[in-house]
């Protein structure tokens, strides 16, 4: 935990500084703290540009890790995932019918619908899943997810180009729109589910028991996962609202979690969230910084990322 | 007969669908300007715009269906389709990197480079989701295609962020997408699609034979590592003449299998040639479909999910012990 602190402090200086612009690391605390001498183009590029990026990099990133660490505790599958289970395609094809289908709508409501299309398919998980195994659930999430996608394409084809353009851009997954107004956003959404998740580890542990084990100790299965299905809904919408579809942090977060914490979700929850800020954060500063001035959005960099590690999983358990 | 009868419906369905478009042609004269044409307007939209599109809809149809079937014949999966696999993924990546390398010229050589593309993300997806004990269970074959497929679609996107110039030229295609193909892109990609149905057709017994499992196999005298590798080709290569066309398409070949087995009362290989004209008739309509309703240009590959996620998920809710 504490490498882990130590590595993100490391990497939000590394995020601060690099870019199309460098900044030197003896200008960076100047221009921070508003120091008379510091230059007004770096004070601008740090403060308005770069600081509440690195924001929405760190909540966006901690929120998909603690989403990530519920599903695989709530469906009992190491490989389950917002992003793959169909969460996210839920989030953003609502968000895609709110930017397309309902223009003019304030960009303040675009948390609300994508918080509405991820508990719609957290519902439609259940009801297609009940009685099936976690990994008929999987299954499903990855119909469900290609149908949104089928859905947001279709819109895509319909929609109005100028509200077509801002919507593609959300869609790719970036964190190009961080400004202080959609970091306030974000927390304001986040704060609630974080406060929520600080009474979770125990039953996040509990969970992961077999359902004939549950009901054992006196405690309803059925209703106790769906319950932490739906708070992970919470978590992945905001982030999903916040900066698009991005995939495989919330795989890879808990995975880098449990070798660092364990497996006891007291200190693996909160190093999965600390994991998933520390990658998104890594994404987005390798995104854009790599090949400046061009700009690759923190999700293709994720999945880039991600998916290699994914696939060492699938490989590794070949004869489990 | 049940054949004759599929394929007389299919040519109603292509000259209904050379009727639809933008200007207005009614369908009785579309006969007699398909075999003699004349300087008329007409007779250029139909052969030069519309004939090359339905043809390149009837190809990419034709040979995923198969591709599916195949798929599934020998990977003892019903879940088993070129899109959820990630080969589609890999074709279209190998074709957007030697496009942005600036080393292509002319469809006929997507076709090449498409199926390459497609033979590697299909070992890909065979190294991680069918070795070991567990041998390729529906869900480990899943993951692996979607894992592979989201690497492989990262990658594509990725370069295209580079490459605006590709980007322009390869972003509907990469959606899947039949609008623009001219006609002597398509051309150069049928003779393909013909030789790769051709083989299809021809190698079914070995097919059969494979599916049984190696052992099997080995005991009726086949080599399975030599089949495996025809197998592979035959797949690859099949999905390569359809991306060379059309782009990543998915869910025929998951869809087209499990309506006719529904439709017929039996699956396996024996559907072949029926899923190659169900096929072409599918992705034909899903095409033309939302032109003649809408108006509007979809692209094909979205319409085709639109249809095809539903019956994916229809199997897996339907499977209780499957993903087991």
């Amino acid at each position: 935990m504490k490498w882990l602190v130590a590595t993100l402090v490391l990497l939000v200086a590394l995020a601060l500084l690099a870019g199309e612009q460098r900044i030197a690391p003896a200008d960076l605390i100047e221009a921070l703290l508003g120091h008379p001498d510091a230059r007004p183009d770096q004070v601008f590029i740090l403060r308005e540009l770069r600081l509440p990026r690195v924001l929405m990099a760190l909540m966006a990133g901690a929120a998909l890790g603690a989403a990530g660490t519920i599903c695989q505790a709530a469906l009992r599958n190491p490989l389950a995932e917002p992003g793959l289970i169909g969460i996210n395609g839920g989030a953003s094809l609502a968000v895609m019918v709110m930017l397309l289908a309902l223009p003019g709508w304030p960009a303040a409501w675009v948390p609300a619908a994508a918080l509405v299309g991820a508990l719609v398919m957290v519902a439609l998980l259940q009801l297609l899943g009940a009685g099936g195994g976690s990994l008929q659930v999987i299954l499903i999430g990855i119909g469900l997810s290609a149908f949104c996608g089928g859905l947001s394409g279709a819109l895509a084809a319909f929609g109005d180009p100028v509200a077509l353009q801002r919507a593609l851009i959300w869609m790719a997954g970036s964190l190009l729109d961080s400004r202080w107004a959609t970091v306030a956003l974000l927390a304001g959404w986040l704060l609630p589910a974080g406060l929520v998740l600080l009474l979770m580890p125990h039953w996040l542990d509990l969970v992961r028991l077999e359902d004939m084990v549950l009901s054992g100790l006196g405690l309803r299965p059925g209703p106790l996962r769906a319950g932490l299905l739906l708070l992970a809904a919470l978590l992945a919408a905001a982030a999903v609202a916040a900066c698009g579809p991005i995939a495989f942090i919330g795989l890879l977060a808990p995975h880098l979690a449990r070798r660092i914490a364990g497996p006891a979700h007291a200190g693996l929850l909160p190093s999965a969230a600390l994991s998933g800020a520390a990658l998104l954060l890594l994404a987005d500063t390798l995104g854009r910084s790599v090949i400046a001035p061009a700009q690759v959005p923190a999700g293709i960099v994720a999945a880039l990322l991600g998916t290699p590690f994914l696939g060492w999983l699938i490989y590794r358990s070949r004869d489990g | 007969m049940r054949l004759l009868l599929a394929l007389i419906a299919l040519l109603v369905l292509v000259v209904w669908a050379l009727s639809i478009g933008r200007e207005p042609l009614p369908i009785g004269q579309i006969p007699a300007l398909l075999w003699t044409p004349d300087d008329s307007r007409a007779a250029l939209v139909l052969h030069d715009v519309r004939l090359p599109r339905v043809l390149a809809a009837l190809a990419v149809g034709a040979v995923l269906a198969p591709a599916g079937l195949i798929l599934q014949v020998v990977t003892r999966n019903p879940l088993a389709d070129p899109g959820i696999l990630g080969v589609n993924a890999g074709a279209a990546f190998a074709v957007v990197l030697a496009l942005s390398c600036g080393l292509v010229a002319g469809r006929g050589a997507y076709v090449a480079l498409a199926a390459g593309g497609a033979v590697l993300a299909a070992g890909l997806v065979w190294l991680l989701g069918a070795t070991g004990r567990q041998g390729p269970t529906p869900l480990r074959l899943t993951m692996a295609g979607v894992v592979t497929g989201g690497f492989l679609a990262a990658a594509t996107a990725g370069l295209l962020v580079f490459d605006a110039r590709t980007l322009d030229a390869a972003r509907l295609w990469t959606l899947g997408a039949l609008s623009g193909l001219r006609r002597a892109d398509v051309l150069a990609v049928l003779p393909w699609t013909g030789f790769g149905l051709l083989v299809a057709l021809a190698s079914r017994r070995q097919i059969a034979v494979l599916a049984m499992g190696g052992a099997v196999a080995g005991a009726l005298g086949q080599t399975p590592a030599l089949s495996w590798a025809l197998v592979v080709a035959l797949v690859a290569g099949l999905t390569g003449t359809a991306v060379a066309l059309a782009g990543p398409v998915g869910f025929v070949g998951l869809v087209v299998p499990h309506a006719l087995r529904l439709l017929l009362g039996f699956g396996g290989l024996p559907l072949l040639p029926a899923s190659i004209l169900t096929g072409a008739g599918l992705v034909l309509l899903a095409d033309t479909l939302p032109r003649a309703l809408f108006a509007r240009d979809v692209p094909v590959g979205v319409a085709l999910a639109l249809a095809g996620a539903p019956v994916f998920i229809w199997l897996a809710v339907r499977g209780r012990g499957l993903a087991s």
